[in-house]
């Protein structure tokens, strides 16, 4: 080998270090890894170029090629050598003809981290079932024997049992009396029978998850003593993390339900029922639910639906574990799967999802909240008002939303404290929330407050949120008020008043009754142009019927 | 710019398919018959793509499979028929490639097809091939190749460390799991990997290896023969590399639960009792606990779960152990049920005491088919290890006496043989026959007369293979 040759060769066996590098921390889109590839295809098709093949030796730490060494690394992390030399490949070779997916499909296979990943697969595998078409290798099998002599004492062994020479000739002789071959009757295989088997080699892929629940569940019957129940428990549990982890939710959900149905119906003997229900109650733990949690994380495509079935396998008994992961998803999608799944659950055991509103992390606590809003059972407003006087403003809104749609007298006392908070937006939150509870009491408050004289000094839009919230009661008496509120006439802070005159305009409208329109036309040529504006609005708001959920 | 990338494996299979269907059309059709000349164009727009990637394109039969540009072609299920029928066609005229070269024409084939049917029965088929094709360059014939002697032994030596590397390997996992080790299946699967290979190329010997059966440690061979002979039918079903070793691995280990049957029973020299027989027929569930139990679940050892469930439960569920629910059983179980049964039968140790010839066993399971076996697999597995498999101890018309050393598919009565005693009754050191070979007025020079039991005169290939 020349100089030159030798620093190119040193230079790809560089390069691959390098693209197994590379290659492990950016996805395959990455200019950085496109490019790694590319450098490495080109700097081995150089070589190939000018030479039929590209043969390394590899050793333990260092790397021959034509005689000469071209890496060597005395060390044992990171070795090129070693990585390939421990799992007995002993020459690497690549042939004229490769093209850039067979090296890039290489560098991949190199580049796999097979220590953290407990898998059966060791390189010598991956290029095995990869199968380059221009990529050899030669390995070393001699560390695969766990016994080296084994072949020589079985050859002996079998040797030593042969039959002498007076055998074969007695089976010689003997064989003169025995009866003549009858013919075996081989049918030639048919279209059909090729049919068949291209079907059972396609429809085998996707069987083995069924076929092993299928087994298990079997197998309870013939397990004769209570720790091979136990163990089947075992395996059960490992089938359905197995399931999970291979993203076949319905398999689990078919795998529960079967159990369910075994232990119901006729026949099943008392003895194996206490091993199904641990089985059943096994997608309740805390293992599953973190399973579900990843699957959910990963963004696998699996339909809502089928999660939902599984929640609704799920008891009461998984409330814990469903809010222990609820923090420690990722993804929008997963949270939202999994609150779905405690507002299915909670309905059961409001006392289980309360435990959720003591959570350190404010998120949680707001979907907690958020999960009592969607269960709509009044009994959770005592666990919620306990928590008004949380820190973070967000579970505050939460609860303030929640209180309003939960409605009811008892609410009110605990929503008038926010009406005058020193923060905009709960103050508004609150005066809907009252709306939203429909309590006399409440109207009483918002009316006292709307008249009161330090309303007038809050911003336009609170006003607005404050008058449409009082605008959910219709009656004329507050038809009246509105109609004396658009009268008001004031020499100092004219702007002021002028906001809340638009506001009962802007309610008016949302009112949307006979009477309201009647005010509203007396006020639709007034001078001032932003109460005009807000009663011309109103007007048309009321002419085309215009809901009022839809401000 | 050079030519597009093309897949070679890919594509090489589509390839070989269409020129069998030509082939195969113009066994009844005139060369210019529409069909056939469908069949050529086809044939031609697949092919000269490939040649312009290639250079060339040349197609060489080794064994019983195809490569193209040295490049082994999988059999596929669907084209299993065709490549078949092209291999068969290949033996039958000596013929042992064909190159395309430059850009082939329908006239060229039809000269092809011509010649090809003109060759048939002629004293030297391929000779006559390449005669009638000479005046064209784009397609050039050549004879089969045979093995060197020299090369021939080397092979054997790789093939025998392959198949006892396997057997110690399956006794050294039975120990350690005995010891409750937990094992990694990283070996297993290089072991299997290793089988896999050798059975691409020396299918034939590696199949005899598993024919010797006289060992003591008849458990650890016999997982090992299963494996084999299960891969060996998975190849011929044209499962993908990935599969074949799945195969391999369930086969290795499907009797893991006869661990947990007492050696006394297990190794008792007299028939069993019927509480015996109940022990006994646990171990499909022993074996499903054990393998679930290897080393936590993965797709691995859940295909070996279910097969070490199912190995002894039929083809139509009447096996053991019983089901309550009846699901049908699992493909690869079914492969390891033919695969098990047949070397148990021809095995001496096992259940049954009497080992059966191999010629028996294959009748047997013909007989039980669609009950116990599945009937498409063993008509595979018969067309696979011949209607007198390997090992079989054969008395010929010519009074010769013999062991058979290698199937011909062409012929699945017809294997080579190697003769032990000749026909004078002398024993000797052994010499190959094929079976099928003609005398100069066609008639086969030698056939199969009976067979005998192997066993009861402990004559195996051992002395020839090990």
């Amino acid at each position: 080998m020349g100089p030159d040759t030798n620093h190119l060769t040193k230079d790809i066996v560089q390069n691959l270090i390098k693209a197994k590098k590379t290659l492990r921390m950016y996805p395959e889109n990455n200019p950085i890894y496109i490019k790694t590839v590319d450098a490495a295809f080109a700097i081995v098709q150089e070589y190939l170029d000018f030479h039929d093949e590209l043969a390394l030796k590899i050793r333990q730490f260092e790397v021959i090629c034509d005689g000469e060494q071209v890496y060597h690394n005395p060390g044992k992390d990171d070795n090129f050598a070693l990585f390939f030399f421990k799992d007995g490949v002993r020459d690497l070779t690549f042939r004229k003809g490769l093209v850039r997916e067979e090296l890039e499909d290489f560098l991949k296979i190199i580049a796999f981290d097979f220590d953290s990943v407990t898998d059966d697969d060791d390189v010598v595998t991956m290029m095995w079932e990869r199968d380059f078409q221009h990529i050899g290798y030669i390995v070393d099998e001699t560390y695969l024997m766990d016994d080296q002599d084994y072949e020589g004492s079985a050859v002996k062994e079998i040797r030593e049992k042969s039959a002498g020479d007076d055998e074969v000739l007695r089976a010689y002789r003997e064989a003169f009396d025995v009866e003549g071959v009858g013919s075996i009757p081989v049918i030639p295989l048919t279209d059909h029978d090729v049919e068949t088997l291209k079907r059972d080699l396609d429809a085998d892929v996707s069987e083995s998850g069924r076929k092993l629940r299928h087994m298990l569940l079997e197998m309870f019957y013939m397990a004769d003593t209570g720790d091979e129940l136990q163990e089947l428990v075992s395996l059960c549990k490992g089938a359905i993390d197995f399931s999970l982890q291979y993203v076949d939710v319905e398999g689990v959900c078919a795998f529960v339900r079967k159990a369910d149905a075994l232990l119901v119906g006729e026949g099943c003997p008392e003895t194996i029922k206490p091993s199904l229900r641990a089985v059943v109650k096994y997608i309740n733990s805390d293992r599953v639910i973190k399973l579900v949690g990843d699957l959910l994380d990963s963004g696998a495509e699996v339909e809502a639906e089928k999660f939902d079935q599984l929640f609704s396998l799920m008891d009461t008994g998984a409330i814990p574990s469903l809010i222990k992961i609820l923090g420690e998803l990722s993804s929008i999608h997963a949270r939202k799967a999994i609150i779905n799944s405690l507002i299915i659950l909670g309905k059961r055991d409001l006392a289980a999802i309360s435990k959720g509103l003591g959570d350190s992390r404010w998120y949680v606590v707001r979907n907690i909240i958020y999960v009592f809003r969607h269960i709509g059972d009044r009994r959770a407003v005592e666990y919620l008002v306990k928590k008004l006087r949380h820190d973070d403003i967000r579970v505050k809104k939460e609860i303030i939303k929640a209180l309003g749609e939960l409605g009811g007298g008892e609410v009110v006392q605990h929503l008038r404290g926010f009406i005058d908070s020193s923060d905009s937006g709960l103050r508004a939150l609150a005066a809907k929330a009252l709306a939203q509870s429909k309590s006399p009491a409440a109207r009483k408050i918002l009316v006292e407050k709307i008249s009161s004289a330090d309303f007038r000094n809050r911003d336009f839009a609170e006003k607005k949120e404050f008058f449409e919230a009082l605008s959910h009661w219709r009656d004329p008496e507050l038809v009246g008020l509105l109609d004396r509120i658009l009268r008001r006439s004031s020499l100092f802070r004219r702007a002021r008043v002028t906001e809340s005159r638009a506001c009962a305009a802007y309610a008016l409208g949302m009112i949307g009754s006979k009477e309201a329109l009647e005010v509203l036309r007396k006020f639709r040529n007034v001078n001032n142009a932003l109460i005009r504006e807000y009663v011309n609005i109103a007007i048309m708001r009321i002419d085309r019927g215009i809901p009022a959920d839809r401000s | 710019m050079g030519s597009p990338q093309i897949d070679l494996r890919a594509e090489a299979k589509h390839v070989i398919n269409q020129f069998a269907i030509i082939l195969r059309s113009a066994q009844f059709h005139s060369p210019d018959n529409v069909a056939v000349l469908s069949a050529i164009d086809k044939f031609v727009s697949l092919a000269n793509p490939l040649i312009a990637a290639e250079g060339l394109i040349a197609l060489e039969l080794v064994g019983e499979y195809f490569h193209v540009n040295d490049v082994r072609v999988r059999y596929s299920v669907e084209y299993m028929l065709n490549f078949d029928f092209l291999a068969k066609a290949f033996k039958e005229r000596e013929l042992g490639s064909v190159e395309f070269r430059n850009v082939v024409s329908p006239v060229d084939l039809q000269k092809f097809i011509r010649a090809f049917i003109g060759a048939q029965g002629a004293e030297d088929p391929c000779g006559t091939m390449a005669e009638m094709l000479a005046d064209t360059d784009n397609i050039v014939v050549g004879h089969l190749r045979s093995v060197g002697e020299e090369e021939s032994a080397d092979i054997r030596k790789i093939v025998k460390r392959t198949y006892f590397n396997a057997v110690s390997f399956s006794k050294g996992v039975i120990n350690k799991i005995k010891s409750g080790e937990k094992i990694s299946l990283k070996k297993a699967k290089r072991v299997v990997e290793s089988m896999v290979d050798l059975l691409l190329e020396e299918e034939s010997l590696l199949l005899g290896m598993t024919a010797i059966k006289d060992y003591d440690e008849y458990t650890y061979h016999h997982s090992v023969n299963v494996s084999v002979l299960s891969v060996a039918l998975g190849q011929r079903l044209g499962m993908s590399r990935k599969g074949l070793t799945e195969t391999g691995l369930v086969g290795l280990f499907h009797d893991l639960g006869k661990m947990d049957i007492p050696p006394e029973i297990l190794n008792k020299p007299t028939s069993f009792t019927d509480e015996e027989w109940k022990i006994v027929r646990r171990h499909p569930y022993w074996g499903a606990r054990a393998a679930l139990k290897l080393k936590g679940f993965d797709p691995s050892t859940v295909k070996t779960a279910i097969v070490a469930f199912e190995h002894h439960m039929n083809y139509d569920l009447s096996g053991y152990p019983p089901l309550r629910e009846r699901i049908g059983l699992d493909f690869i179980s079914r492969i390891v049920t033919v695969a098990d049964q047949y070397d148990a039968m021809t095995s001496s140790r096992v259940y049954n005491r009497t080992p059966l010839k191999p010629d028996k066993a294959l009748s047997v399971m013909v007989d039980r088919a669609g009950r116990m076996v599945d009937p498409v697999l063993v008509k595979v597995f018969i067309n696979m290890v011949g209607v007198f498999p390997i090992g079989t101890l054969v008395f010929l018309n010519t009074r010769e006496m013999g062991l058979v050393y290698e199937t011909n598919p062409l012929y699945n009565d017809r294997p080579r043989v190697l003769v032990i005693v000749d026909s004078m009754g002398r024993k000797g050191d052994g010499f190959v026959v094929d079976l099928s070979e003609k005398d100069s007025k066609g008639r086969f020079t030698r056939t199969i007369h009976k067979t005998l039991d192997p066993n009861k005169y402990r004559i195996n290939l051992s002395e020839y293979l090990l």
